[in-house]
């Protein structure tokens, strides 16, 4: 169990290493899931979980000020604990959000109060022409987010487990079934939010044709995805890319 | 203002201009420009700590270290993958104020402040918008399907693009300074790109509309061998109706102004309860 | 029409504007700024962002004031961007058409104190933004339309 909650505490530091590394998506449940898997010796629970919750969370991003729901804390602990407690993929669904929530919470404090401290000192030493002292309370800063959130969410896996059980034993089974069921749908809301992000009137019969595509025929997403490019590269060699009306911009009458 | 003069990347080791030694430094560390984020100034000291090889290299006196370090102090946000074209410029411009005593450095911020916009604008669509869902959409039918190669693809299909465009933005940043916005501009290949994106990311989410949304409706007509689950009728009109209707009309509901928060509180209520009542 | 006016420091900012646009669809996009307005690198980085399909029109504060009051805008749904609360009260007070205004964010500088994440604000900002409110103009603050508004209150 300790070695368990070590493991686990390593995979979080790795996932909130990922701001430094690139932002490379290494914290995204599609990975991590798999990753507590591995590590618990149950990979196809944590495939199946961190696909489901990547699907779920898939339109999550931050915008404006909104930070969404932290899906690194909510995706390691909810497919820990859906694997430790045997319950499976709808009760990581169940524990990703509200933990995610939480995790979320703690990561506002920690930005408001802790990393403006380290910003403030930063100043301090670019003030002074301390390239050195500039690097490490920028490193610093992240580093320690980093390895706060890991230890949290390690002692979080030893501590929460018999209770995650407990709480899930008691669950009356249509709540359990419901869950199934928002699992189904929630991938829509993620979609639903990125299309909303991309549409406008011209290229919206894109969507309805990506629908069509794999309704009718079933073409995978790696398929459409091709198609996509090579008719992207059709449309530009047509010259159908540019819309006339963008280019009068400047064709002021005020 | 007057925009940078084109620079090549050299190889000759000259105190006034930055070499390929200084750039590669500089885009290994533009990988944390996010990493000490917090709401007052953003990625500023990110920012800041990708400049230093560069700042170190142009000025070797405290003073204009000091003034350069504060200068790249201020607000800073664009989406990661695209920021060190903002870097590249920025060195372009640091070099070109180290060599010429008119340069007005506040031009340097002034720069920075008017990328911030356009670039977030198409780095938000091409990489949240269209890669990582396009990534992501793949990744997950193969994780669905049990198949552990899934977080693997993933991350290399996403950083394939990422680190690749991260490389070109530091180095023809760089190399082309400002006049790199105005090529641009004028050959409208940001419109083409914003429309390639859009073109691409609907049609991998309406595929995924289709293929990753399950709603399953237990409700039958009729009774005993002639009982018709209501969920064929619906989906025997246009195969996966439901998925696209509720799809749909969640997208409807966020248009009229719908919270996220309230929708996906919604749907685990509506799922809860439709299983009590039998509707799933 | 105005269909919002927004204070942000960052004017046209990633999916921020998408959003708002989606939300509202406005057939053109007013950006009130004087140092905007004279700066040409700024006003092509701007081009460069803006959603397509939506006219873009770039003019200092002044000129905005009589392009709207002279009723050449009418005909146009407009989002009107502003970079700061100063510009933001000049045109509320020289157009009877602002009936609100959005504070959507500003940079923390010599002055300002944070009344929120994204918003900072110095006192002579909150008292003009305290005068608006006594006119009948309203203030609120929201990041993106997914959010909810806020009203702005003086602390």
């Amino acid at each position: 169990m300790v070695t368990n909650a070590l493991l686990i505490g390593l995979v979080a530091l790795f996932g909130f290493l990922e701001c430094g590394l690139g932002n490379s998506m290494i914290q995204r449940p599609i990975v991590l899931g798999p990753l507590v898997g591995l590590v618990l010796g149950d990979l196809q629970t944590g495939l199946a979980v961190g696909a489901t919750l990547e699907l779920a969370f898939m339109g999550t991003q931050a915008i404006g000020a909104a930070l969404p729901p932290e899906i690194t804390a909510g995706g390691i602990l909810g497919t820990a604990f859906a694997i430790t407690s045997g319950a499976g993929v709808d009760a990581a669904l169940a524990l990703a959000l509200p933990i995610a929530s939480v995790a979320l919470l703690i990561k506002n404090v920690y930005y408001i109060f802790v990393r403006v401290w380290f910003l403030h000192r930063g100043d301090h030493y670019a003030m002074e022409g301390d390239s050195s002292g500039v690097a490490r309370m920028h490193m610093l800063s992240f580093l320690s987010y980093a390895v706060v959130m890991a230890l949290l969410v390690s002692i979080c896996f030893y501590v929460g487990s018999p209770a995650v059980e407990a709480f899930l034993d008691i669950i009356p089974q249509f709540i359990k079934n419901g869950l199934t069921v928002a699992a189904g749908i929630l991938p829509a809301l993620g979609f639903a939010l990125l299309a909303s992000m991309l549409v406008n009137k011209e290229i919206a019969p894109f969507f309805f044709l990506g629908f069509l595509l794999a309704a009718y025929l079933g073409i995978p997403v790696l398929g459409i995805a091709l198609l996509g490019i090579i008719l992207v590269l059709l449309m530009m060699r047509g010259n159908l890319l540019a819309t006339p009306k963008t280019e009068v911009s400047e064709d002021e009458d005020f | 203002m007057k925009t940078s003069d084109e620079s090549e990347v050299s190889t000759v080791d000259n105190p006034s201009k930055l070499t390929k030694h200084e750039l590669m430094s500089m885009f290994w560390r533009s990988f944390t420009i996010n990493a000490s984020f917090n709401y007052e100034r953003q990625m500023s000291q990110g920012f800041a700590y990708s400049m230093i090889p560069a700042l170190k290299k142009l000025y070797p006196a405290k003073e204009d270290m000091a003034a350069a370090l504060t200068r790249h102090c201020e607000f800073f946000n664009v989406t990661p993958a695209l920021s060190p074209l903002t870097v590249g410029i920025a060195a372009a411009m640091e070099e070109e104020n180290a060599r010429d005593e008119t340069f007005d450095a506040r031009s340097i911020n002034a720069v920075k402040a008017s990328l911030m916009g356009p670039l977030s604008g198409i780095g938000d669509s091409i990489f949240w918008g269209t890669l990582r869902p396009l990534a992501g959409g793949i990744a997950c039918s193969l994780a669905l399907a049990g198949n552990p190669i899934a977080p693997i693809l993933f991350l290399v299909l996403f950083n394939f693009f990422n680190i690749g465009c991260r490389y070109l933005c530091l180095f023809k940043g760089y190399e082309l300074g400002t006049s790199f916005i105005s090529k641009i501009e004028k050959s409208g290949v940001m419109q083409k790109v914003f429309v390639a994106a859009g073109i691409i990311g609907l049609l991998v989410i309406g595929a995924m509309s289709a293929s990753m949304v399950t709603v399953a409706l237990a409700p039958s007509i009729g009774s005993g061998d002639g009982a018709i689950l209501i969920d064929k009728v619906i989906n025997g009109i246009m195969p996966k109706m439901l998925p696209l209707l509720v799809t749909l009309g969640i997208y409807k509901l966020l248009r009229k102004g719908c919270k996220t928060d309230q929708i996906l509180i919604g749907i685990f209520v509506v799922s809860i309860l439709g299983c009590f009542i039998g509707l799933f | 029409m105005i269909a919002l006016l927004r204070v942000d420091h960052r004017l046209l900012h990633g999916q921020v504007v998408f959003l708002w646009c989606a939300t509202l669809s406005p057939d053109c996009i007013l950006i009130a700024s004087d140092d905007v307005a004279r700066d040409e690198l700024r006003k092509t980085t701007l081009r460069l962002g803006k959603p397509s399909g939506t006219k873009l029109v770039i003019k200092g504060v002044q000129e905005s004031i009589d392009a709207i009051n002279s009723g050449v805008t009418d005909k146009y749904r407009m989002i009107v961007l502003v970079a700061n609360v100063q510009d933001a009260t000049a045109l509320a007070k020289g157009c009877s058409q602002v009936k609100e205004i959005d504070l959507g964010g500003t940079k923390p500088s010599k002055g300002t104190h944070p009344i929120s994440k994204m918003i900072n604000l110095s006192d002579e900002d909150e008292s003009n933004l305290e005068g608006l409110q006594e006119q009948g103009i309203r203030v609120f603050t929201q990041s993106v339309p997914n959010e909810k508004p806020v009203e702005y209150k003086r602390r």
